[in-house]
């Protein structure tokens, strides 16, 4: 059986519980162990019973399926940043098994898909149904609903894992980083970026207890009124104030970016922040090597399973 | 028709009522100092507005990297490095089309991007030619 072929992608999942393989009975997944059952719903095997604490992340993803994917944008804008914040490169990830762990809607599968990586992309939201709409006439590219702190594969399944963005909206930065290492093959590579504890980011930490409790329906007809208007008035004494209390998105990807990154920015339930000595420290005591910061995102990293 | 009604109607709740709600909870951060605002920054936005618009010939030209070269304005104004910067660079005369680009860009892009930095002009110029050597002329003015 060739990797790129779904199936082989389906074979690498086990009981999250217990690691025994799983068989295909009917819409479900079965544990050879304990018979415990795991529903494939729209073609989604699911490992978890609800989105727990990332519903924000359920409705945005839903909401804005395609706003960041290249494929859909007609634009490079995602590779460039998944490249300036893992430093991999098409022939680093060519015929790789990679876990893209919190894929989201998939921005960062869809360019990992295209060098040709075959990608299992996990999620604990509902994004995973953008993502298997997004992914679904692709044999290189599986969608699993799964809380990364309890993932269904066996230790040492991939060549590389990647999570861009996912960590510091988990209660435990640190605790969920080191979960996911032991996924990785010796040899293999293990590439993160979380939010750094400076500017915007720390600024936005002080919003969180108060805007996560915002029901993500009324925070986003919010947002679509607020950032169009405040774009529109960047010159304005106003305008400039307001950012410096609540900055808002203006990344020059687009109107329905800023509008989706504003929300994301502000609705989650957890937003860690971290410095790099930190999370360089995180990576030497999971006793990973060659740690390097691949690009100008000092909290990017990257290192290797010895 | 109602249903239409219904919808503008959520639609105005959720806008005046997260505005409101945003507005006691980012007086609340300020006051009780956590997030911290410079009363002396505001008031140096306040002032920019009042006293009359900057404008200048950039003539030190030192590369910087890449495409970037740098530009000291010798003078302090409101930069995209402590807020929105009002300043637009011209080539010959004609603006250049990025302004606010990330210096990454300006280095690794170049083609017209730009940045009013601190006391400085991170910039690139055009076609990516030395801005020192190319004969034209760069000149900042504050829009």
């Amino acid at each position: 059986m060739s990797q790129n072929d779904g199936e082989f992608l389906y074979s690498l999942m086990v009981c999250p519980k217990c690691k025994s393989s799983l068989t295909r009975n009917g819409e479900a997944l079965v544990c050879s162990k304990d018979g415990r059952r795991f529903p494939v719903l729209r073609g989604i095997p699911r490992f978890v019973e609800s989105d727990e604490y990332v519903d924000s992340f359920s409705f945005e993803w839903n909401t804005h399926k395609t706003t960041q994917l290249d494929t859909f944008r007609k634009d490079g804008s995602s590779e460039d940043i998944f490249s300036k914040k893992t430093g991999f490169k098409p022939e680093d990830l060519n015929g790789k098994l990679v876990l893209d762990a919190g894929i989201g809607a998939g921005r960062f599968t869809d360019v990992m898909a295209r060098w040709g990586a075959n990608v299992v992309g996990i999620d604990l939201s509902y994004a995973v149904e953008a993502a298997r709409e997004n992914f679904q006439n692709l044999d290189n590219v599986l969608v699993a609903q799964a809380d990364i702190g309890v993932l269904p594969f066996k230790p040492e399944t991939f060549d590389v894992i990647v999570s861009i963005g996912v960590l510091h909206h988990t209660p435990d930065t640190k605790k969920y980083f080191k979960t996911l290492v032991p996924y990785v093959r010796h040899g293999g590579a293990i590439a993160i970026w979380v939010y750094p504890a400076e500017g915007d980011f720390v600024t936005r930490k002080q919003w969180i207890p108060f805007t996560s409790r915002i029901p993500d329906r009324m925070f986003y007809e919010w947002c679509r009124w607020f950032v169009p208007y405040a774009q529109r008035r960047l010159d304005s004494l106003l305008i400039q104030s307001i950012y410096r209390i609540f900055p808002f998105s203006n990344q020059g990807l687009g109107l329905e970016n800023d509008i989706l990154d504003t929300f994301d920015g502000y609705s989650p339930r957890f937003h860690g922040i971290h410095t790099p000595e930190e999370v360089e420290a995180w990576y030497r005591e999971a006793g990973l090597v060659d740690i390097r910061i691949p690009g100008p995102w000092n909290t990017s990293m990257r290192g290797i399973r010895p | 028709m109602s249903r239409s009604i219904v919808g503008v109607a959520e639609k105005l709740i959720s806008i005046f009522g997260v505005s409101l709600y945003l507005i006691v909870v980012g007086c609340f951060l300020v006051l009780t100092g956590r997030i911290r605002v410079s009363p002396r920054g505001f008031a140096r936005r306040v002032l920019a507005l009042l006293r009359p618009p900057f404008k200048g010939d950039l003539v030190e030209l030192i590369h910087e990297k890449g495409n970037c070269y740098v530009a000291p304005l010798g003078r302090t104004l409101i930069s995209d490095s402590n807020g929105r910067s009002r300043l637009t660079l011209f080539e010959d005369g004609q603006a250049l089309p990025y302004p606010h680009s990330s210096h990454d860009d300006i280095r690794e892009v170049g083609a017209g991007r730009y940045s009013h930095w601190g006391d400085a002009v991170f910039f690139s110029s055009s076609d990516n030619s030395d801005p020192a050597k190319n004969g034209r002329r760069y000149s900042v003015r504050e829009i």
